[in-house]
């Protein structure tokens, strides 16, 4: 048994599946940009240019590492490296295949922490280096994490207040029944999923909240010291994120229809988890070639005159639902 | 107590799409100061020109500035013939305005682009440059390069139009007019866009007129400015066309300029296919002209451009001065920075359509007398150029 989970780890569906993954919702990513923009994207590497990602990392690998000698590379280092491993270990209690593979009551806190913490690690990247650039993009990214991580944590307990539940898999095992009884639930449900993608946006740094590393503006903000093969993790980084955001916003929100009650059922749920995931990328990366980008100002407004009161509303819709007469749950 | 920081905008910076520093105080996100240091691509044209023929002259001319190269060869041309009294036929004045208006949508459908991709709207840069290939496509077809050109000549043009072209350009212009319609729709309500460019950059009419803004950037603070109408060349005398204002005196409007100014173009193109006059696309003139200078100015797509040669009985100008557009309007912009957050630096300076390269001059000053000195090639090597 204690194998079986090591290999859960490491393979399926942990480590080896989810790098996989992030590189597949990379060429996902900018194929389905591209074609919205009308352009090819990515074509030459592999089925349709599927391996693009994978060549332009393994590029990046064998570049020349560039030490800037007025940042600090251990801490940049060790940055990079607890980032990705952050994100990992929080999707292992996400239900990729459906189940987690890890679960225990209370690790949805557990994993918004998490996730807290590698957006703020990412902030001692741009603080590390001594250059105008950077450190402007370190301090408009602290005020994007100010901005929507307030939010997108009290929208998570939304479904988690809808299914009674502080563990992952309870609330997607539990969300579809629960709405089914009680229809009403719907609309803080649909209120919350809209509020909590655009903080999820936010937290992914694309249009319109691609602040921190703003090209026009900043050059690339607070990644724009960095080379190489740091370069290469941090967008593994990057991509790694994507495949958390999808999958906990997924799993949060849409639920896992086709629980994987014997081994049978895994590939079922897996796809059912796998396209639901795309299409909330898909919603996401829709937002982010339909829109310019703010200012940091803009973003501060929005977030806080608007998306954090209207998360307030929505759990306050929801507990007035949940209090109303006659209603059993 | 200020805590204001440097932040440099160039020689290399991503908003920039030519060498040019931007020397921001910054105090937090505002800009408090803006000091423009212009000279990084400065290419020796003027002196260049005085050692070609005239004829050669066209194709450095045109290199001048690849966007506007059309705007550049019919100003140094029309100088020319207005230096050596060279009547152009009444067609190739036609041709010239077709011509100089296609290079000018280009130029504009170009630049409302690269304004939606520096706001990191990249979705509106792909469309709008998709469909402005539809324009890089005539203008291929009528003047065999889809860039540099060099249609205009001294005397005339080099080519003519045919029917089977003028039914094909009349075709592509109709797509072209349904396109930037949509384009106009979409910028003056996607409400983004207006976010980051409304009330951004105000240059007062007043302030516009002082510092000699010219073109669009003069015009979308509501001077109603156009040498195409107040100091009408080639065609321009005969064809109808509205001078496009807006009020608004911000980035947006100098952007939606821009725009209205694209449909007019598409206009004035039709209008003169229509009315094309039949005889000669040019007259012959010999390689060595008469002494004297001739001036010229046209309304390039940036704004007002002059050209000055001046001959002394050769095959070659004694001087030509080129005075280009960017060089009057960045001067009149840089005041606007002030109060504004670095985010809007670059929806400011794309307002201009700043060509740089064009811009860049040089004049040796000693600082401490203030004296302008005249240095020659060797002299500069022996004592200023670092080893």
């Amino acid at each position: 048994m204690e194998y079986f989970k090591l290999i859960q780890v490491i393979v399926f569906p942990g480590l080896a599946y989810l790098v996989a993954l992030a590189i597949f919702f990379e060429w996902y990513k900018r194929k389905l940009v591209a074609r919205m923009q009308s352009r090819l994207g990515p074509t030459y590497t592999g089925f349709r240019g599927i391996l693009q990602p994978l060549a332009d990392f393994l590029k990046l690998l064998f570049k020349e590492d560039i030490e800037v000698t007025t940042g600090d590379q251990r801490l940049l280092t060790v940055v990079l490296l607890v980032a990705p491993t952050l994100f990992i270990f929080s999707l292992f209690f996400v239900p990729v295949m459906g189940t987690p593979i890890f679960s225990f009551e209370g690790d949805l806190l557990l994993v918004l922490f998490l996730s807290s913490m590698a957006s703020l690690l990412l902030y001692l990247v741009g603080w590390t280096f001594r250059s105008s650039f950077t450190k402007a993009g370190a301090v408009r990214l602290l005020l994007q994490i100010v901005g929507f991580d307030i939010a997108a944590i009290t929208l998570a307990l939304v479904p988690a207040f809808e299914a009674e539940s502080l563990c992952i898999a309870t609330i997607a095992q539990k969300l579809p029944s629960t709405i089914l009884k009680n229809p009403l639930l719907l609309a803080p449900h649909i209120l919350a999923f809209i509020l909590f993608l655009l903080s999820q946006q936010a937290d992914l740094e694309e249009d319109p909240f691609d602040i921190p590393h703003a090209e026009t503006e900043l050059v690339a903000g607070y990644i724009t010291e960095i080379s190489g093969r740091k370069l290469a993790f941090l967008d593994l980084f990057r991509d790694i994120q994507m495949v958390y955001v999808s999958f906990f916003t997924a799993s949060l929100f849409f639920g896992v229809l086709i629980p994987p009650i014997s081994a049978i059922f895994v590939p079922l749920s897996t796809i059912e988890m796998l396209i639901k995931a795309m299409l909330v990328l898909f919603i996401l990366f829709a937002i982010e070639a339909a829109s310019t980008r703010i200012r940091i100002y803009n973003l501060l407004d929005i977030f806080w005159k608007y998306i954090i009161p209207l998360s307030f509303l929505s759990l306050s819709i929801l507990f007035i639902i949940k209090a109303l007469p006659g209603v059993i749950l | 107590m200020s805590y204001a920081v440097d932040l440099l905008f160039g020689p290399q910076h991503p908003a920039l799409h030519e060498p040019e520093r931007f020397r921001f105080k910054v105090d937090g996100e505002i800009i408090v100061d803006v000091d423009v240091k212009i000279g990084y691509i400065h290419r020796g044209i003027e002196k260049l020109a005085e050692t070609k023929n005239f004829i050669q002259n066209i194709y450095l001319t045109e290199r001048i500035c690849g966007i506007c190269n059309v705007a550049h060869t019919l100003c140094y041309v029309q100088a020319v013939e207005d230096m050596a009294g060279i009547e152009v036929p009444e067609r190739a004045k036609y041709l010239r305005v077709i011509v100089h208006e296609l290079n000018r949508i280009h130029s504009h459908l170009l630049i409302l682009g690269v304004a939606a991709e520096l706001l990191g709207w990249e979705t509106e840069f792909m469309y709008l440059w998709r469909d402005r290939e539809a324009i890089m496509d005539i203008i291929e077809d009528v003047t065999g390069n889809r860039v540099t050109s060099a249609f205009n000549t001294i005397g005339g043009v080099r080519r003519d139009i045919n029917d089977t072209q003028k039914e094909k350009i009349l075709k592509i212009l109709d797509k072209v007019e349904k396109d930037t319609k949509f384009h106009k729709k979409v910028l003056e309500e996607d409400p983004l866009y207006r976010e980051r460019m409304v009330d951004i950059g105000i240059l007062k009419p007043r302030d516009a007129i002082e510092r000699c803004a010219v073109g669009p950037t003069a015009r979308g603070s509501g001077v109603d400015y156009d040498v195409r109408a107040h100091d009408p060349y080639a065609a321009f005398d005969e064809i109808p066309f509205n001078v496009i204002t807006y009020k608004e005196c911000d980035s947006w409007a100098r952007m939606m300029v821009r725009v209205d100014e694209t449909l007019e173009s598409i206009n004035i193109i039709r209008y003169a296919l229509k009315h094309l006059p039949q005889g000669d696309i040019r007259v012959r003139v010999p390689a060595r002209l008469p002494a004297g200078e001739g001036v010229s100015r046209v309304e390039a797509p940036r704004g007002e451009l002059l050209h000055h040669v001046f001959c002394k009985g050769d095959v070659k100008p004694y001087r030509l001065k080129v005075r280009t557009p960017t060089f009057a309007n960045i001067l009149a912009i840089a005041p606007t920075f002030i109060g504004h957050t670095i985010a809007d630096v670059p929806a400011i300076l794309v307002s201009i359509d700043p060509c740089f390269s064009c811009t860049d001059r040089l004049t040796f000053i000693d600082v401490s007398s203030g004296k302008v000195m005249k240095l020659s090639l060797e002299e500069i090597k022996k004592k200023y150029w670092r080893r």
